[in-house]
């Protein structure tokens, strides 16, 4: 882990990456600037990136996990915690990919490395909130619930937010631009899924045919 | 260069090793098929006239069978009751159809399916009597009636091939016209004037006759209202039964056909006041495109008209009765099949389990009865009854046995058409059943002569004495779902340790509770949901190896019997790494699908698919996992409790390797009978007959069984013959649906209780497939649990070892049991009291009068 983060961050790989993920407090405040200089003025890292992905994970979990039960309902044996994170992780991989792929023909400035810093720093409100709702939600009654759905809610507004002005800074683009293309984005992860389903789909398909085909031989032969 | 060489001889030898494989695969066995195809010709019986009947006589009874019909009767001759093989005046049955009145006249109907399944029906009378297609014969003590049964054309006495000569002497008896119009429908061959497309060699080989001059020879084809008209103009010149034998014998030609004609032979012999019938298999011909699916035989032995009264009886649970015309025509007709459902077989719902512990069934009217034993193809069978009304106004009872199995095969995802795929031979062996005349229509006396049977059937049961019991079965662990390293896994969850099942035991002997046995369930190898038996661990959840061994010891210084309860038949939740591999060990359907199971539904009875499914064993297999667990536990100085052996009972339809239900029952007996003979203790559920030997114990005994509406009556006939000579207890009282109705059972049938425990609150079991422990809390039922027993022992504790002499109903609701000793067992079912003499039988409770009960 520490040549890992060194490597990206050079000589005193600990020190940025604190620096680093420090600086995603000031970005959620000041989006607008906070992303600009995030990746212009070098202010990010992948390392925090990382870091911050991670704990979003940590949070999902420790959310089905510790929440009092007035709120979520979960089987927690039936928790598959590597689905969980897959939930988290394949969206935000796709969502990645796809905008990268789009922007590049449309004067996006943004790197596919860019594209995920900035993607991964917009989660910060989510972890901030959600980790800190774990034990408040242990402590407030029922009826006091609102509280929790407000607060949970306004983590996930807080975190769309921020993407949207991230996208916008990252790319150099216009609101208006921005908001087009998130939703192109979203078709675009849409294709990915197509077709991946369907290279799926036709591989089993090809299974199945070997299948009947041992069926029927086995069925006239056997 | 040289790698050029090389690549090119590597691509050849590819092409080679696939071309071998194609035809060593593909094209040898696709010709090697035509083999398959081709099978023996069915030869077809035909009637001459014999004496005017077939007679086998002993001291006690007398067989008379008709050529005419092949109906037979069996005069009893101490009663001189007559009892007939089909139903007497059947022809002026106001209601039967005339299929139905055919069925009524047959010895046996057959039922011949296609491999799309399309199923037929044949009675012996009206495809086999009838058309004259039949024979019977004496040989010494035997009486053998060989049916040819099918669509065959009538045999018309007719020349079906003859000599030039003989032809013309008949032409010329005949009317100008008639000579005309045969001899069109005649050809003739001569071998100095053959037809270009002829080939003499062909024709000789097929009328070897041809060689001494020219020969006539019946057109194939010819239509049967032709042949009709042939035979009366033959008739007309006088031709004769004699001339017919001789011609036939001039043909040397057997009539065949690859039409779906079938071939079967009844052997009736007499032994004692026994009628044996016995159908071999060996005897039985078919064409392989028509599978013979099942054979009904006797279907309307001592069938009863709808103005007799008497009663059927049936094996259900411990027995049943149905009185004749009993009008509960909105009732389905009874069925169950012997020893439950075959898991080899694909069934799509199970609303029901139809099941029968003992084969035999029986009719008594008018102070006489007879009950039929099936004895060998028994577990092929299932027994079926019905009353008068519904399709034809007679009741009767029989057997029918399913001999070749077959099941749908979907060849292809592509279609959705479905292949029907059945066994390719019949089993070996016969079907024998034993019809014993009784001087009695009371079933208790009924179920005394069977008793008598079974204990010269197996002498091993006469030498047991039968002691008090209580068993007490002792939940290990179930499986349930937790979460393990971030997956949800499912993992054994310990409901009782080694060492609290000793507490739970040790509490109840201090209680004070006498002929304590423990049975553990669900001890190793996952728990109750049990992996195959390649090897056997106890869970270490309950305290491993080292835990079970004190627990043994203990028990074993207490005195207290111990079996350890094992699942041998099915591979659940079990993998390579448990020793199970599917190619090997599993058994198969006929559609050589290896037979993988899966649970029902409650509620609307068909198959769970979400459910993980798990694997039937092939009998062997089978065998081999009886013999790992009892070894195991024979080490550790325990009994053997077998969940499905003894109960379960399935074949293996493998082409390749077939098990029979019958061979696989003869694995099973042998493995059990093994296990017993080096001195282990069996303990079997149900009960099934060919158990009843070697097992020291019977659990979850079948009392009421299916609480079918055509029942009259439910009797204690099995607990009738078995009493005192077999152990049996109840299912776990505190896990059946009604207890009192359970208790009141076990009064009635003279079987000890049965607990099932565990140390575990109940609540560890939500969210598991386990509710049916949701009773099994020792701590609830502990106070309840000894003061039923203690109580149940001291009424009935001195009864173990009796007889059981006499059981009859004192009202609708109320019965009572007799013992050896004088005791009687009143049981009063109903809400409320009743009196009978000085006795007064509370409502819903039992008591015992006289002998030591008291």
């Amino acid at each position: 882990m520490h040549a890992f983060i060194g490597k990206i961050a050079g000589q005193g790989g600990w020190k940025r990456l604190g620096d680093t993920l420090r600086y995603a407090l000031h970005v959620i405040v000041r989006p607008f600037d906070g992303f600009w200089d995030l990746t212009r003025e070098k202010r990010g890292s992948i390392a925090a990136a990382n870091c911050i992905v991670f704990l979003t994970l940590v949070t999902r979990i420790c959310t089905l996990q510790y929440t009092s039960f007035l709120f979520i309902k979960v089987h927690w044996e039936y928790v598959n915690l590597f689905e969980q994170c897959a939930s988290i992780l394949l969206p935000l991989l796709f969502f990645c990919l796809g905008n990268w792929g789009l922007t590049t023909l449309f004067d996006g400035k943004g790197t596919l490395r860019d594209i995920y810093m900035a993607t991964a720093y917009a989660l910060t409100p989510y972890v901030l909130i959600n980790l800190m709702l774990i034990p408040v939600s242990n402590l407030i009654t029922f009826d006091e619930g609102s509280l929790y759905h407000v607060m949970a809610g306004f983590s996930m507004l807080w975190c769309g937010y921020l993407f949207v002005v991230a996208m916008m800074m990252i790319h150099d683009y216009t609101l208006a631009k921005t908001l087009l293309f998130l939703l192109m984005s979203i078709f675009a992860m849409l294709v990915i899924i197509f077709l991946l389903l369907l290279f799926f789909g036709l591989i089993s398909d090809g299974v199945g045919f070997f299948v009947s085909l041992y069926r029927e031989a086995v069925f006239r032969l056997y | 260069m040289k790698r050029q060489v090389i690549k090119g001889l590597l691509i050849s030898l590819a092409v080679l090793i696939l071309l071998g494989a194609l035809v060593w695969f593909v094209v040898i066995p696709l010709y090697a098929q035509g083999d398959d195809g081709a099978h023996q010709a069915i030869h077809i019986y035909g009637y001459t006239e014999g004496p005017n009947q077939y007679t086998l006589e002993n001291d006690k009874l007398r067989f008379t069978l008709d050529p005419k019909t092949t109906n037979f009767s069996v005069l009893m001759k101490d009663t001189g009751r007559v009892w007939y093989s089909s139903a007497q005046d059947a022809l002026n049955d106001p209601i039967a159809l005339t299929a139905d009145k055919n069925r009524l006249q047959s010895a046996l109907t057959l039922t011949y399916s296609t491999s799309s399944n399309v199923i037929t029906l044949l009675d012996s009378y009206g495809f086999s009597v009838q058309n004259g297609v039949y024979t019977v014969e004496q040989e010494g003590d035997t009486v053998v009636v060989n049916y040819s049964m099918g669509k065959i054309s009538r045999t018309y006495m007719i020349p079906a091939v003859t000599t030039q000569e003989r032809f013309e002497h008949f032409l010329s008896l005949m009317s100008s016209s008639a000579a005309r119009r045969t001899k069109e429908y005649y050809t003739l061959y001569d071998l100095n004037k053959l037809k270009k497309n002829m080939n003499a060699e062909d024709l000789l080989a097929k009328y070897p006759l041809l060689m001494n001059g020219p020969i006539y020879v019946l057109r194939e084809g010819t239509k049967e209202h032709l042949l009709a008209t042939t035979e009366k103009n033959f008739a007309a010149a006088g031709y004769t039964q004699e001339d017919f034998t001789y011609d036939q014998s001039l043909a040397n030609v057997e009539s065949v056909t690859n039409k779906p004609v079938f071939d079967i032979t009844l052997r009736y012999s007499l032994s004692d006041a026994d009628l044996v019938v016995e159908v071999p298999f060996d005897r039985i011909s078919y064409n392989p495109a028509y599978p013979i699916t099942k054979i009904n035989l006797l279907p309307n032995f001592g069938a009863a008209s709808d103005k007799e009264s008497g009663f059927l009886f049936v094996p259900e649970g411990g027995g049943a009765m149905i009185d004749f015309n009993n009008g509960r025509l909105k009732q389905n007709a009874y069925f169950a099949n012997v020893y439950g459902w075959d898991s080899a077989t694909v069934r799509k719902a199970v609303i029901s389990e139809t099941r029968t512990a003992f084969p035999v069934f029986g009719v008594g009217a008018g102070g006489n009865s007879f009950l039929c034993m099936m004895e060998d193809g028994a577990s092929l069978g299932g027994i079926g009854a019905d009353i008068a009304g519904r399709y034809t106004s007679y009741n009767s009872v029989s057997a029918t046995y399913t001999v070749l199995h077959g099941d749908p095969y979907d060849v292809s995802a592509k279609t959705t058409a479905q292949v029907y795929m059945f066994e390719k031979e019949l089993p070996t062996g016969s079907i024998v059943q034993r019809y014993r005349f009784l001087k009695t229509d009371n079933y208790a006396a009924m179920a005394r002569a069977y008793g008598d049977y079974l204990l010269t059937r197996y002498p091993a049961l006469k030498k047991r004495t039968v002691q008090p019991a209580l068993l007490i079965e002792i939940i290990g662990a179930a499986d349930k779902v937790v979460q393990y390293m971030g997956l949800p896994v499912s993992r054994p969850l310990p409901l009782t340790t080694f060492d609290q099942a000793a507490g739970i035991v040790n509490d109840l002997s201090a209680a004070g509770l006498n002929g304590l046995n423990v049975k553990l369930t669900g001890w190793m190898n996952g728990g109750v949901k049990q992996k195959v038996l390649s090897s056997v661990s106890p869970l270490n959840e309950l305290g491993g190896t080292a835990g079970l061994y004190n627990l043994l010891r203990g028990l074993k210084d207490s005195d207290i019997p111990v079996y350890l309860d094992a699942v041998t038949q099915y591979a659940m939740n079990s993998g390579i790494w448990d020793g199970f591999i599917s190619f090997r060990d599993a058994a198969k359907f006929t559609t050589r699908e290896h037979a993988i199971l899966r649970p029902y539904s409650n509620i609307w009875y068909g198959v769970f698919v979400g459910e993980e499914p798990y694997y039937l064993l092939k009998p062997a297999v089978i065998q081999t996992m009886m013999k790992n667990a009892s070894a195991y536990a024979k080490e550790q100085g325990a009994g053997i409790s077998f969940e499905d052996a003894g109960y379960l009972l399935s074949a293996d339809y493998n082409p390749r390797d077939r098990v029979t239900r019958e061979q696989a029952l003869e694995k099973q007996a042998a493995a059990l009978s093994d296990i017993a003979g080096a001195g282990q203790n069996i303990m079997v559920k149900t009960g099934n007959l060919y158990a009843l030997p070697y097992a020291s114990m019977i659990t979850d005994m079948a009392m009421h069984g299916n609480n079918y509406s055509i029942f009259d009556r439910q009797i204690p006939f099995y607990q009738i013959a078995l009493h005192g000579h077999v152990g049996y207890v109840t299912e776990p009282l505190n896990l059946s649906a009604d207890m009192t109705q359970t208790l009141l059972n076990a009064a009635e049938y003279g079987a000890n209780l049965q607990f099932s425990f565990m140390n575990a609150p109940v609540s560890v079991l939500q969210d598991t497939d386990y509710y049916c422990y949701f009773g099994a809390n020792y701590a609830a039922w502990r106070n309840q649990a000894i003061e039923l027993a203690m109580d149940y022992q001291q009424r009935m504790g001195g009864l173990s070892s009796q007889l059981i002499v006499d059981h009859a109903y004192l009202a609708p609701a109320v019965t009572v049991t007799a013992y050896g000793n004088g005791s009687k067992v009143y049981v009063n079912y109903g809400n409320s009291s009743f009196s009978t003499g000085d006795i007064t039988i509370d409502a819903r409770s039992f008591i015992v009068d006289g002998g030591d009960g008291v």
